[in-house]
């Protein structure tokens, strides 16, 4: 809005402009008889001015104003009336606005230089209609109920489904279920009369599939108050391909084995019987021989579980093999540790260790259970990973080498967890270990997004990381959502979608249909206190943005076809009585 | 005339109807609460016209002739002048008068006879059908007929065999009902219990009782099964009656099923037998320790009583007693079987009981001891309940025990019974001062006393080990003689005491006796003398000096037990056991430290045999542990797509449910009560379409409470391939 002159039907403007000086032409032909006297040039601007005037009328003028400048206040729910009242004696003349949901806040031309938020805050989607508008935000009451949550949606069968969150304003007597498959009580605790309470459900997840568990409030009689769904997909255990390599036969990798063949993972296991003989073992696989261990043949395998004396004995070429295998194709290797084996480790995964002289130490979360382990413990610097840690000392950790890893633990005898009946606990400690360290699978397309829950009719903003630059994704493989790049990332995209059906709803990319995400879709009703507290979050942030330099804020007004009327009537009424007058 | 006797005949009418309406309702009425007393229409008809009958004889509406009309009209109006009779009179017999009497009555008639109403009791018997009709209404209502009953109570809803057709495509049939349904329970004939007729279906019988269905359906059908366990069992149709019998073997499930002539199949929902375990008889004894004593010289008798209970009575009880001869290899046993004093009688629930024995009559010996216990046995068939009492001891006390002697050696029996002895006193003393009270003087004075000879002897016993026996050994065993003792002392120089030993070297005392023995050896105290018994190290250093303060306790033990005050000895005694006890331990250490230590293996010499014959070894093996319940888990997983998806189940599914079912039914055979319910749904919805979301919410629930959870078990992960990362990664490695 540089010119301060604009015309409404700026796309007649030629013609207009034509027309007007062919009939300015033909008046003044018209008048031309009349020339050199001083009446001419006086009919001749009255012409002229009757000629503009119908341009106008046609063209339709519009002229820039600046606005006056206001201050406003947001009404939203979740206000007092303290605050309100407060806000007006501090500023008089404030505007008041009442928010409505996906409604204009101000009318066209009117908005204020400032604007004060308070209540609960402007639903995020509707913050753009103060882009360019100073924003204050005054926090109202906190809403009251579970107002923040952490849970992995995504979980394996086997693995513990943890429910983290807080209760604000919590109340006695009340209690929280954590609701199962066809609502099932799973886990529950009682709320205590405090302002914010955290809690954490948790239950073992058994199945796999899609499910929808559910937190359910109950009061002291048992009336149902709320129930908020908890969309979780387990996905079965993915067998995992481990290569074992042993100098000599050990209990620990024994029992190891036995454990990781039981629970179905790919096992080749090669054991040291003397001197250049061998015995192989096969565990849910093929026979397959193993002649020696370059990064293609370590290529098939997850993990490489191997022993200090198997180590040393490599000479320089296998070590830079398996040490090109970690860091290029992202193998993870395991040493088991034993007394001999530390400066192996030192030199091969540059791990540094220091002396503790604790020859026990309980790691597990049942503090009774003390496993046996070196005297010595990791030292903690940059690159190291912990596995397992108990009072500042590392006893299991990883090192990121390149995409792989390399790890080990100074835990000793973990079998006789096994040996002492407490086989949960020892299956805990190496399934962790295991999982952690063991190479994973890099997936084409990942799919990412802020919320677990989206909700009816309501924007649902996800992430798409692909290497693909043409990616399109569709919803539930009907329609196709438009994407945008992210400005610095290159290989991410946002998208924005609308869910229409309530329940599961999928998200899939047309390159590959078996990288979907399964998304849930409820009900403005459910989480209301979560979402009322993510409302207030997102308004703090908006209000928080750096305040930008105020612009003076224009209106645009069409002049008054009246006043060229006016000035055409003026002008063809003096033309027309002017001869007749005058004679 | 003829206008005259029409008004009455109409009022004779009018009377008859009423009379008739009033029989109506009575009969309505009873025959009303009959048929909701019945529910059957046929008796209400066959009630209603008998009542009816039996009431119109008691009102008799048809007798109201004409001649009682106008006895009544005569009677209620007045007006009439009792003159109505007139009117039944011809014209032409009466006379002038009369015959304006009758004009003017049947004028009066005319205009009044409307103002009366023929007698009847139309309103009380409305009253009475109204109240028949309330009653019968109420007892519909309030099923007040069952509870009066209570003999047949007709099944509630519930428990009625509701049968489901398997493939619903021809809604419009009408299906067969069920009309009678039973299932009788007969107990093994052991338990003496009769029949039991019931109409739940869901059964709890005893182990071996044999259950036999009887079902009759309203129209004719194929056949009916009873489905159990994955078999199919026909059932026998016998006068219209379709029967079928079973032994209870094993808790269960079963659901019945039938054909109807249009070959449409129907199963019913699941049902539960369970079995009840006929259990052991319960013996409890009585009257007797656990541990029995006799000396030699008492009268050896034992008696004691025996309660035995069965829950379906008992079959006999009786008391094996073995009696052990001798001691260590030569020990001999010999088995009898007892009967109780009092016979059994069989099939009783609970009896008591009682027996005494003489050991002598089962030719027990001083130092013999017996074990006996108590067995009985129930009435079940084939295999009978044996259940067996704990063992009692009975032991008659040896008159000669053996001596202790240590060995020259010192194996392993290092500790003999001697140590158990201080427990004893112990145990003796504390029995003492709780019996105080109970004792005279006099004898509290003497057991005491005679605690402290035991304590005496106890120490001079542990003082062998010692080496002190020359000391004290020979002073108990020979106390009386200690005169003789004395004197034989003497005899070795019986004028020692009245003479002045001149010949001595040391005549006239100048250096001092004792020193002398010892410049015997000045090398004494340096040297390690095995041949000295004073000397001998039958114990290391520290037990030498334990066993020395054990005995100091046992001295003061004794002391004040001689002194009558047995709770004062009782700290010493116990000190005296515990160094007793850490001795003992203290040996068993020793015994352990001379284990065996095998020499270290040579790092060099390990993996350098010949391996000619030595080679490689493969060994293929799937070790993977099976999924439990696979379909179980599929299910849920299905269930929850259904329920979100809103859908009903397809036929794939249901097959996958059946599958589910049998898995669930293997493990609800343990106890049905907990799963039957899921059962009887998850067939319900596998064997028909009449699944609900509630259904299939509630079948989700039910199956994901079965499900075991499942191991720790690491998985392969996911992760996502990032520029961002891999530029951190690489210029991690490229400073690290």
């Amino acid at each position: 809005m540089t010119s301060l002159l604009l015309f409404l039907n700026k796309t007649w403007l030629w013609q207009v402009l034509i027309i007007g000086l062919l009939l300015m032409i033909v008046f003044t032909w018209k008048e031309w008889q009349e020339r050199g006297k001083k009446r001419f040039w006086i009919r001749l601007f009255a012409g002229l001015i009757a000629i503009v005037s119908l341009a106008m009328l046609a063209l339709k003028p519009v002229i820039n104003k600046e606005t006056k400048s206001y201050k406003a206040v947001v009404i939203t729910e979740g206000h007092t009336r303290k605050q309100l009242d407060s806000l007006k004696r501090q500023q008089k003349n404030i505007k008041l606005i009442s928010y409505k949901v996906n409604e204009p806040l101000f009318k066209a031309g009117a908005i204020p230089d400032t604007t004060f938020i308070i209540g609960n805050g402007i639903k995020p989607f509707d913050l753009w209609q103060l882009d360019s508008v100073n924003t204050i935000y005054l926090k109202g009451t906190l809403p009251k109920g579970i107002t923040r949550f952490k849970y992995t949606n995504d979980v394996t069968v086997g693995e513990q489904f943890l429910f983290n969150g807080i209760y604000q304003k919590a109340q006695n007597g009340r209690v929280l279920i954590l609701k199962g498959p066809g609502g099932i009580d799973l886990d529950s605790i009682a709320l205590k009369d405090t302002l914010v309470q955290p809690f954490n459900l948790k239950t073992d997840i058994a199945v796999s599939g899609k499910f929808v568990f559910s937190i359910q409030e109950k009061d002291s009689t048992g009336t149902v108050l709320s129930s908020d769904p908890i969309p979780v997909i387990a996905n079965n255990p993915k067998a995992l391909k481990i290569l074992m390599l042993n100098g000599f036969p050990t209990f620990e990798s024994k029992y190891l084995k036995n454990y990781l063949a039981e629970m179905g993972h790919e096992l080749l296991i090669r054991t040291q019987i003397t001197r250049g003989r061998f015995k192989y073992e096969y565990f849910n696989r093929k026979r397959a021989p193993l002649s020696r261990l370059t990064e293609k043949n370590l290529g098939e395998f997850d993990l490489v579980i191997l022993d200090p004396l198997t180590l040393r004995n490599f000479g320089g070429s296998t070590k830079l093999e398996l040490k090109n295998a970690v860091q290029q194709d992202g193998l993870g290797i395991f040493v088991l540790m034993n007394n001999g084996g530390i400066n192996t480790l030192k030199s091969f995964g540059d791990f540094s260790f220091k002396s503790d002289g604790l020859n026990e130490i309980s790691v597990l979360d049942d503090s009774k259970l003390r496993l046996s382990k070196l005297p010595i413990s990791f030292n903690e610097s940059l690159g190291i990973n912990g596995i397992h840690k108990s009072k500042n000392k590392l006893v299991s950790a990883y090192k990121t080498i390149g995409n792989g890893k390399i790890g080990s633990s100074v835990l000793q005898n973990s079998y006789e967890l096994l040996l002492r009946g407490n086989t949960d606990e020892y299956q805990q400690l190496w399934s962790k270990i295991i999982g952690e360290i063991s190479e994973k699978e890099s997936k084409l397309v990942e799919w990412n997004t802020d919320s677990k829950i989206a909700y009816k009719d309501y924007p649902f903003e996800f992430g798409v990381r692909t290497t693909n630059d043409n990616v399109r994704v569709r919803s539930n493989n009907e329609f196709s959502i438009p994407l945008k790049e992210d400005i610095d990332i290159t290989n991410l995209w946002h998208g924005k979608t609308y869910p229409k059906n309530l329940g599961w709803n999928l998200l899939s990319t047309q390159e590959d249909s078996a990288s979907v995400m399964n998304y849930f879709v409820t009900d403005t009703l459910k989480w209301r206190a979560h979402n009322k507290y993510r409302t207030i979050l997102e308004n703090k942030r908006f209000s928080n943005r750096a305040s930008h330099t105020l612009k003076k804020s224009y209106i645009s007004k069409v002049i008054s076809p009246l006043w060229f009327f006016f000035a055409f009537m003026c002008c063809v009424i003096y033309l027309w009585l002017e001869p007749k007058v005058l004679g | 005339m003829s206008g005259a006797t029409n008004i009455l005949i109409q009022f004779k009418r009018k009377w008859q109807l009423l009379n008739w309406l009033e029989v109506f309702l009575y009969a309505f009425g009873i025959a009303f609460l009959v048929y909701f007393l019945l529910v059957n229409v046929l008796i209400a008809m066959v009630v209603f016209l008998s009542v009816g009958t039996i009431i119109s004889f008691l009102i008799k509406p048809w007798s109201s002739n004409l001649n009682r009309v106008t006895t009544y009209i005569d009677k209620k109006l007045d007006i009439a002048e009792y003159s109505t009779g007139l009117l039944l009179k011809r014209k032409d017999t009466l006379s002038g008068l009369a015959q304006l009497q009758q004009h003017k009555v049947l004028e009066t008639l005319k205009k009044n006879l409307n103002t009366i109403k023929p007698p009847n009791n139309v309103l009380k018997a409305s009253l009475v059908m109204l109240a028949f009709v309330l009653v019968g209404l109420a007892v519909y209502q309030f099923n007040l007929v069952e509870y009066v009953k209570g003999t047949s109570p007709k099944r509630p809803a519930s428990e009625s065999i509701a049968f489901v057709p398997i493939d619903s495509t021809e809604t419009n049939f009408k299906p067969p009902n069920i009309t009678d349904q039973l299932v009788k329970v007969r107990y093994p004939r052991y338990t003496n219990i009769g029949v039991f007729k019931n109409t739940n279906m869901n059964v709890k019988a005893l182990e071996g009782s044999s259950l036999s269905w009887e079902l009759r359906f309203d129209m004719n059908i194929k056949d009916v099964s009873i489905e159990s366990m994955g078999k199919s069992y026909p059932m026998q149709l016998d006068e219209g009656i379709y029967k079928k019998s079973f032994v209870v073997q094993a808790s269960g499930f079963y659901n019945f099923k039938f054909t109807d002539l249009k070959d449409n199949e129907y199963t019913s929902k699941l049902y539960s037998i369970e079995m009840l375990k006929d259990e052991q008889p319960n013996i409890k004894i009585r009257d007797i320790e656990q541990f029995t004593s006799f000396d030699f010289d008492e009268d050896m008798k034992l008696s004691f009583r025996t309660d035995i209970t069965d829950d379906y009575g008992l079959a006999d009880a009786y008391i094996i007693a073995t009696v052990s001869k001798g001691s260590g290899e030569s020990v001999k046993f010999r088995e009898e079987k007892l009967n109780f004093d009092n016979p059994i009688s069989i099939g009783n629930k609970r009896q008591t009981v009682s027996k005494t024995m003489q050991l002598e009559s089962l030719k027990m010996e001083p130092g013999d001891e017996l074990y006996f216990y108590v067995e009985a046995l129930d009435r079940k068939k084939p295999k009978s309940n044996q259940a067996r009492s704990e063992t009692y001891f009975a032991a008659i006390k040896d008159t000669v025990s053996d001596q202790f002697a240590v060995e020259a050696t010192m194996g392993v029996d290092l500790m003999p019974e001697y140590f158990r002895s201080q427990r004893q006193l112990i145990i003796d003393t504390e029995k003492l001062i709780k019996n105080k009270p109970k004792l005279t003087t006099k004898d509290f004075k003497f057991s005491s006393n005679e605690l402290g000879f035991d304590q005496k002897s106890l120490r001079l016993k542990y003082a062998e080990f010692m080496g002190e026996e020359t000391d004290f050994g020979e002073s108990i065993e020979s106390q009386e003689e200690t005169p003789d003792h004395e004197a034989e002392h003497s005899e070795e120089d019986p004028l020692a005491e009245y003479t002045h030993d001149h010949d001595n070297e040391n005549e006239h005392n100048l250096v001092e006796e004792k020193d002398k023995d010892k410049k015997n050896n000045p090398l004494e105290e340096f040297i390690h003398d095995h041949s000295d018994p004073e000397e001998a190290t039958l114990f290391t250093e520290s037990l030498k000096s334990k066993l020395r303060q054990a005995l100091n306790e046992m001295w003061d033990a004794e002391l004040y037990l001689r002194l009558y005050t047995p709770e004062k000895s009782l700290p010493y005694q116990y000190r005296a056991l515990k160094l007793i006890q850490e001795i003992k331990n203290s040996a068993r250490i020793y015994v352990h430290r001379i284990g065996f230590d095998p020499p270290p293996i040579k790092e060099d010499k390990r993996l350098s045999g010949k391996l000619d014959e030595v080679s490689n070894f493969r060994k293929n093996e799937d070790l993977k542990i099976p999924e439990v319940y696979p379909s179980i888990r599929r299910t849920i997983d299905r269930l929850a797509q259904l329920i979100s998806e809103n859908k009903m189940p397809t036929t794939e599914d249901r097959v996958l449910f059946k599958n589910a079912g049998s898995e669930l039914a293997a493990k609800a055979i343990e106890n049905p009560g907990n799963y039957l319910k899921t059962l009887q749904q998850l067939k319900l919805i596998s064997d028909t379409n009449q699944s609900t979301q509630v259904l299939l919410r509630s079948v989700q629930r039910g199956l994901y409470a079965a499900v075991p959870s499942k191991k720790p078990n690491p998985s392969k992960k996911f992760v996502g391939q990032s520029e961002i990362n891999e530029l951190l990664i690489n210029e991690l490695n490229i400073n690290d």
